[in-house]
């Protein structure tokens, strides 16, 4: 996807936001162009979750502009948002027995009408998004028979069946086995390549980021330390720094992109 | 160490989709059809305990002659005590499992109800105050009703305003406060019980234990609007009820105005409630027990449990109200105490039964 402005999807300028008087976020700046997958990594506490809902409009921001597909993000009113933003958290509770299907289907709620069911349109809509994370044979077990990989899976396919144009995804491979953290994430891949979605993502494992992001934005405090393609970002003096760890970086020999190889606690 | 990895990564290449067809997921869903099934089964349900409940009572009556001859005692008995006894339940059944679903939505707990949540309590404190209070004023039969409708929608206006927090309304603290209502309001009725007489005693207890005794087609046809009335609105919401079930922050990103929709079903049910206790006092369980075993049986998802709520809800208390007037005729017990009574312990048994998993619901 070529970089003009009119591929912008999402852009945040010098983005500020604080709980309370507690300041999370400092002049954060980016954008994400159309099909394009961003991951944002750091330690625990650096503002990643807090930067995914104030992209997502659920956190206002305390200063700095968000623009979600070159209109500003304020202009947006709830249901329109919905229709082209969609947000999986990082924790999914659900309080009813509802089945894999219904909750899926809970995400053409933005594109139904009041009193309406849901048509066969939306059905397939739900089926296309249950089929990439193998869902569909799960689809009448109640939510809460499922496995915390089953259930994620879950809500990353609800999150499809919005049919959004930007996707913001908290830790969406926390608690996936091995197989489904590689389909899931070349899923999403595919997804940008294929729909044009543009994706972002919060993410601890940095060798799953550095094969499959297009670009890192690595936060520390709320601040940007660095952002860019993998190979620009993940260097020694970099993660050191996010994370106070020594690390050596190595290949990928499948992807060739970056390794991290975490070593021990560095003196400070 | 590479060929491992190679390994893996050839392990996850997906193997080619089976195509699934739309049609069966249908089971996995809700469909028009199974809709207008089960609301057709549970209609029918009711209709026929409405049927019996109409020919059995205290005393026997023919129910041909009652329809054939409108000067028979039959047709007296049918006409100006049965039938409004059975509607009024029927009624009063189908809007407090209504509510009780409709609330359990909002503060994503199957243990809500009106009761629960203090403001039927506050209706019947209104009506006990009344009662007391305006014996000798010359409407008391409209004056106690109203007086109960206004003091659970004063009692409702409290346990809301109490509950937001920074302007929130927190679906654990809203619980929180009706259930500290609910405890308050019991203690004021028991306080007016001890300093009235004992006449009035009698009529309390009909107002903390529910009752259909001789209620007027007027009232029928007030509550009946304000359960139907009630539905309706509900009804618009019970997409919303179901996102609402995924938590505050998926609700919203989902395009749920949350705080409008917490206001609209918290001033609905209310407004239902205050109009069921005005009429037949405090029935409890029926919120509670209906929507669960309709849950259980039929899924999550609102936009049945309500209307099958209000259809199951209405023949289990005619049902309830059968056995109140029947099983120890000519005496009556007290409708809320059957509810209780039978409710109570095969709410347990159920429970049991689906061990863990119906708990969390």
């Amino acid at each position: 996807m070529t970089r003009r402005p009119d591929n912008v999807a999402l852009a945040l300028t010098q983005v500020s936001a604080a709980y309370g008087q507690r300041g999370v976020l400092h002049d954060i700046s980016f954008t994400l162009q159309r099909g394009e997958m961003l991951a944002i990594v750091g330690p625990n506490g650096a503002g990643k979750s807090t930067l995914l809902r104030v992209a997502g409009g659920s956190l206002r921001p305390s200063r700095g502009e968000i623009e979600l597909l070159q209109r500003p993000l304020a202009a947006y009113n709830r249901r329109e948002l919905a229709r082209v933003l969609a947000t999986v958290a990082q924790e999914n509770p659900v309080a009813f027995r509802f089945t894999v299907l219904e909750i899926v289907l809970m995400g053409r709620a933005p594109h139904l009408g009041a009193f309406r069911l849901e048509t066969r349109h939306d059905l397939a809509a739900a089926l296309s998004a249950m089929e990439l994370f193998d869902l569909v044979p799960l689809a009448d077990r109640p939510i809460d028979e499922l496995s915390g990989g089953e259930r994620k899976r879950v809500f990353l396919a609800r999150a499809l069946a919005q049919q959004p144009r930007v996707m913001l995804l908290d830790e969406p491979t926390a608690f996936l086995d091995m197989r489904h953290v590689v389909e899931i994430l070349r899923q999403f891949r595919e997804l940008c390549a294929r729909s044009g979605i543009a994706v972002v993502a919060t993410m601890h494992d940095l060798n799953a980021a550095a094969s499959y992001a297009d670009r890192l934005l690595l936060l520390s405090g709320g601040a940007r330390l660095a952002l860019g393609p993998p190979d620009e970002v993940l260097t020694v003096r970099n993660l050191e720094q996010l994370y106070g760890v020594s690390v050596q970086i190595g290949r990928n020999p499948v992807t060739g992109a970056p390794a991290i190889f975490p070593g021990g606690a560095m003196k400070t | 160490m590479r060929g491992k990895i190679s390994e893996h990564a050839a392990a996850a290449r997906r193997p080619e989709p089976v195509p699934v067809s739309l049609e069966s997921l249908d089971a996995a869903h809700l469909t028009r059809t199974r809709m207008l099934l089960t609301l057709g089964i549970l209609g029918i349900g009711s209709t026929m305990v409405g049927v019996i409940a109409t020919a059995f009572g205290s005393v026997h009556i023919n129910l041909l002659r009652a329809l054939r001859d409108p000067l028979s005692p039959d047709h007296a008995i049918l006409i100006g005590a049965r039938l409004p006894r059975v509607f009024m339940g029927a009624i009063v059944g189908a809007l407090l499992a209504t509510v009780g679903a409709a609330l359990q939505a909002l503060v994503r707990n199957p243990l809500a109800e009106g009761g629960i949540l203090g403001i039927s309590g506050g209706g019947a404190l209104g009506a006990i105050l009344a009662m007391a209070l305006l014996t000798q004023a010359p409407a008391a039969d409209v004056l106690v009703p109203l007086c109960a409708f206004v003091a659970s929608l004063l009692s409702m206006l409290a346990v809301y305003r109490l509950a937001r927090l920074e302007g929130r309304l927190e679906p654990f603290t809203l619980l929180l406060v009706g259930v500290i209502f609910n405890a308050f309001w019991g203690a004021a009725i028991m306080l007016v019980n001890s300093v009235v007489n004992f006449y009035f005693s009698r009529s309390i207890l009909f107002w903390l234990m529910g009752s259909f005794e001789a209620p007027t087609w007027r009232e029928v046809a007030i509550v009946s609007v304000a359960a139907i009335g009630g539905l309706v609105i509900l009804l618009g919401y019970a997409r919303d009820m179901n996102l609402l079930s995924l938590g505050d922050d998926d609700a919203a990103q989902l395009g749920v105005d949350i705080a409008r929709v917490r206001r609209i079903i918290f001033v609905a049910t209310s407004v239902m409630i205050g109009a069921a206790v005005s009429v037949s006092g405090i029935i409890s369980f029926v919120g509670l027990i209906v929507p669960h075993l309709l849950r259980l049986a039929l899924g999550a998802d609102h936009r049945l449990l309500l209307p099958a709520s209000f259809l199951a809800g209405a023949g289990f208390t005619v049902a309830a109200d059968l056995i109140a007037r029947t099983v120890v005729a000519p005496t009556e017990l007290p409708v809320g105490a059957i509810t209780a009574l039978c409710g109570g312990p095969f709410f347990i048994y159920v429970l049991r039964r689906e061990g863990r998993k119906s708990l969390l619901l």
